[in-house]
């Protein structure tokens, strides 16, 4: 008879009710193949109706399930309880952002910092697009592709400690982003996004950490990218020096 | 009540609303835009689309063999000027997406790839990996954040659409944040929702498709046409409903039964893993019945194989199956066959719209799936989804800027105000005060089951009429719903409340709409009636809301070259 | 869009312990820590190789095999190997070499600036100390 229980504990906060979060702790059944999601969709729908956290897709595409899981920048609809040692689980707000209610975090300096790197394709000509595609090779795309796979999830903001202590560094996935169009050979967009990219609070602020390219569910590798970008600063900045009047 | 006012207000911001809002823009870069989506748009449910998307881009291809193939896949319910007007747009959409940066795979000689398709008759598929939906969005999205005049209402859930007059002034919207109703006036509006698969318990919608555009329109007095064409696809991964997508078999993937069988030999012999979903569907549920297929903890499945297709392959083309496979059943696609089995994916049926957009109303529009062009008939075949989004979201977009410029600002005084104070009532003294009764959570699995099992894949009189009275049912036990989360701020059982509210009406459209159809064609399967009638039948069904349970009427088909024929393949 | 001034957002302040929370950044601290100690070391060293320019090259021999220099010396090579892994498996990551359809990976980078690193040393070590 006995069924096999897991407790999730949870952080709340109703800012109109509490002064500050607290931990609620739920007893869900548990299935080998559940992800925290489920868990947190079961106590939603048997349990608790006011706990309160974002998701849609539930395959980890749409970016919106992000959370601090023990400790760690985790989407809930990818972590599986199987995964946990015990089987108590710790699900609070991801790190580094400031909390709506209960597991949903404010996004809107994420949001800003999107527009700010300016991720569309820049171009002096454009050509009609009834005279077909720009050509692209295999190897061209290579060389961006994988820093276009950013699902905006945000874990690697909370992953990174800098961030933490700075609210206005860029940040990984803003700069793999600008990398991503500065890359793209389609793009011209280059002397546009360097300022941005290399400003103070820009990759300089970046000290290899390297949390975010662990926690990153997509494989991006954000701090690659940051990485990559400060190579790009520093030999165009050399380049400016040595050949003031031209050489690209 | 505080209020907004802009030229243009598109509810919904996923691959429709964000093409209808640049189309706009660029029409008229001072036009003032405005997108209001309950989700951050890099959230909407066009991120999980996998495959490609269709369009006409090579010398072995014509307009006419696209419209074609896609009018027979509709099994003949197509309006053709609308397909005629689709296949011809889709190419300059699909090369004005790449020029605004989309990542697409490319061939040797620099040009975008394409893959061959279910009932596609050459391979016209445009891909990005598998992952098109994904790249699709965020493409669009950020794109749209080069225009100023594009302002974006994020997390903003809008309840119902404000008409005077026969004529459509705007939306009330719940700002998430605050939880106060808002009211977001505009000379025109144009629903960008998506599709209702929540409906259902066995899909692969993600939680947001709850119907929401259909139903604030239907509620308005445009009325919701072919609603029971409802799209099943036939490779889901059992218990989660997660997408395995198509291209799978576009690449060269087999479906198997419990004997190792290629049955498809016997359903679609010409075409084979490639024919349309939704004789593929039910091909699978029959193998499953007549005992063929595997049992598995989630129900019965049968096997897509991938095993002959090579490490290159897989991991070029099909890196994002192997992800979810390896992920959400532990297999590895290299060396495993993956279970798979049908269920609810797209809406066919919607708003009822002409080739621009235009819902009939004054001022209304609508486009992707939310709409019923209706260019996809009785089916959908595979990869034309994205492209119907871009095609028919610059055509409402441009519609509504034309119609937008003519006009004059609304102005918030009556009954425009009374009716938006009505709602403020209707939602925070009615609904959000109960003490106590049913929780939300149980009428909706009541709901998704029962339309699972009594508007399925194989439909008859009976259950059928299990599923029109199901429904008015738990629409008079949602009256005494009881919101647990009493909260303003960020309210989401108030909003799972409101959406559980829009799903019963659209599902309610579905069995009575279906029941009146008697016959078979496309998606909609009845073992009652098993053969196509067009001598009967070839018309759109449309539902009206009345007091009581929908009236349905009918308008006819649009035929233009392709007369009907059998649909084999 | 609408700026909720009555219930504003919880900020929470990152602790000065941050770095306790996991192994990671545990190890990341500690890099950042032994550059100070590396950075003391350069300093050390080249008052040594003062020695040598303004005395005698026994005088900066002597100063070497100081036990307390030798237990310095060995602390500074620990801590710049650790940086040193670090980097070169970094220098792997951010540039691949290209080879048919797969890439270098860090390891092998890893590995090849190793053996330089061994290779550079002896040089050094001879030049100095064993001619």
């Amino acid at each position: 008879m006995s069924q096999d229980i897991a407790t999730i504990r949870v952080t709340r906060y109703r800012p109109e009710k509490d002064s500050k979060p607290y931990f609620q702790e739920y007893k869900v059944p548990y299935r080998h193949d559940m992800v925290v999601l489920d868990a947190l969709n079961y106590i939603k729908a048997e349990m608790d109706g006011s706990l309160t956290y974002r998701w849609s897709c539930r395959m980890g595409v749409c970016g919106s399930c992000g959370a601090n899981i023990d400790g760690e920048p985790k989407l809930t609809c990818a972590s599986f309880l199987h995964d946990f040692k015990g089987r108590t689980i710790t699900v609070e707000p991801m790190a580094n952002f400031p909390v709506v209610k209960d597991l949903v975090v404010d996004m809107e300096d994420f949001m800003e910092k999107l527009v700010k790197i300016k991720p569309w394709i820049i171009r002096e000509k454009e050509t009609p697009p009834e005279q077909g595609e720009y050509k692209q090779s295999a190897q061209e795309l290579e060389r961006y592709s994988q820093f276009s796979s950013c699902i905006n999830c945000m874990l690697c903001y909370a992953a990174c400690p800098i961030y933490g202590l700075n609210e206005k560094f860029l940040g990984p996935a803003a700069t793999a982003l600008a990398y991503r169009y500065i890359e793209d050979s389609r793009d011209q967009g280059k002397d546009v996004r360097f300022p941005i990219v290399h400003e103070m609070e820009g990759v300089w602020e970046c000290t290899l950490v390297g949390e975010c390219s662990v926690v990153c569910p997509k494989g991006v590798d954000p701090m690659l990218a940051i990485q990559k970008a400060k190579i790009l600063g520093a030999t165009n900045a050399i380049k400016s020096i040595l050949m003031p009047r031209g050489g690209r | 009540m505080e209020h907004h006012n802009h030229d243009i207000v598109i509810v919904g911001g996923g691959a429709a609303g964000l093409r209808a809002a640049i189309a706009a823009v660029e029409l008229e870069p001072k036009l003032d835009v405005a997108i209001v989506s309950k989700v951050y748009p890099m959230r909407s449910h066009t991120v999980s689309a996998e495959g490609g998307m269709a369009a006409v881009t090579r010398e072995y291809d014509s307009l006419d063999s696209h419209a074609y193939d896609t009018i027979k896949g509709s099994d003949f319910l197509a309006d053709q000027d609308s397909v005629e007007f689709f296949v011809k747009e889709a190419p300059r959409e699909s090369y004005q997406l790449e020029h605004w940066g989309c990542p697409f795979s490319r061939d040797p000689d620099g040009r975008i790839s394409a893959r061959a398709f279910g009932g596609m008759s050459v391979k016209r598929t445009l891909f990005a990996t598998d992952k098109i939906g994904f790249h699709l969005l965020h493409t669009l999205f950020q794109t749209s954040l080069k225009y100023e005049n594009i302002r974006r209402y994020d997390e903003w859930f809008v309840t119902s659409l404000l008409v005077d007059d026969g004529q459509v002034e705007g939306v009330t919207a719940i700002e998430m944040r605050t939880g106060e109703l808002v009211t977001i006036l505009g000379k025109a509006v144009i629903i960008a929702t998506g599709g209702c698969g929540r409906i259902f318990r066995f899909t692969t919608n993600g939680w947001i498709k709850t119907g929401d555009g259909m139903a604030i329109a239907y509620r308005a007095g445009v009325p919701l046409k072919d609603m029971e064409m409802v799209q099943y696809h036939p490779t889901l991964l059992p218990n989660t409903g997660i997408l395995i997508t198509e291209a799978a078999r576009g690449e060269g993937g087999h479906l198997l039964n419990k004997d190792g069988e290629r049955f498809l030999k016997r359903y679609v012999p010409n075409k084979m893993e490639l024919g349309p979903r939704d004789i593929l569907s039910r091909a699978e549920l029959s193998e499953i019945n007549a005992g063929r297929g595997f049992d598995g903890p989630y129900g019965s499945y049968v096997h897509l194989d991938l095993t002959h297709l090579g490490k290159i392959t897989i991991e070029d083309k099909l890196p994002f199956v192997k992800e979810l496979a390896e992920k959400y059943v532990g297999i590895d696609p290299e060396h495993e066959p993956i279970p798979v089995r049908p269920g609810q994916h797209y809406m066919m049926g919607g708003v009822h719209t002409d080739l621009h957009g235009f819902t009939g109303m004054p001022g209304l529009y609508a486009a992707g799936e939310v709409a019923c062009v209706t260019m996809n008939g009785a089916n959908r075949l595979g990869s034309n989804s994205l492209t119907e989004c871009l095609v028919f979201g610059a055509a409402a977009g441009k519609a509504a800027a034309e119609y937008a410029l003519k006009l004059s600002s609304p102005s918030f005084g009556n009954p425009v105000q009374g009716e938006a104070m009505l709602e403020e009532k209707r939602i925070f003294d009615q609904l959000l005060k109960h003490e106590q009764g049913e929780r939300i959570s149980s009428i909706r699995t009541e709901m998704q089951e029962g339309m699972d099992k009594h508007v399925g894949i194989y439909r008859d009189e009976n259950s059928l009429k299990e599923g029109c009275r199901m429904i008015g049912e738990l629409k008079a036990r949602l009256k005494n719903g009881i919101v647990e989360d009493k909260d303003h701020v960020y309210n989401t059982e108030l909003v799972a409340a409101l959406e559980l509210d829009f799903m019963l009406d659209v599902a309610e459209t579905m069995p009575y709409s279906a029941i009146l159809r008697h016959e078979s064609r496309g998606a909609h399967y009845r073992t009652d009636y098993t053969k196509r009638d067009d001598a009967s039948f070839l018309k759109h069904s449309v539902a009206y809301k009345t007091s009581g349970p929908p009236r349905i009427d009918y308008v006819p088909v649009t035929i233009t070259r392709w007369k009907p024929e059998e649909r084999v393949y | 869009m609408g700026d909720n001034k009555r219930y504003p957002e919880l900020r929470r302040r990152v602790s000065p312990g941050w770095w306790t929370a996991s192994r990671h950044y545990a190890m990341y601290m500690v890099r950042e820590w032994t550059s100070l100690f590396i950075a003391v070391y350069s300093l050390i060293f080249i008052y040594g190789l003062s020695l040598w320019a303004t005395v005698s090259r026994a005088n900066f021999l002597n100063f070497l095999k100081n036990p307390a220099i030798i237990g310095f010396s060995l602390a500074a090579l620990v801590f710049t190997m650790y940086h040193a892994v670090t980097w070169f498996y970094l220098l792997g990551a951010i540039s691949p070499i290209k080879i048919g359809r797969s890439k270098t990976k860090p390891w092998q980078a890893l590995v090849l600036n190793l053996v330089l690193l061994v290779i550079v040393s002896y040089l050094a070590i001879w030049l100095l100390i064993l001619r």
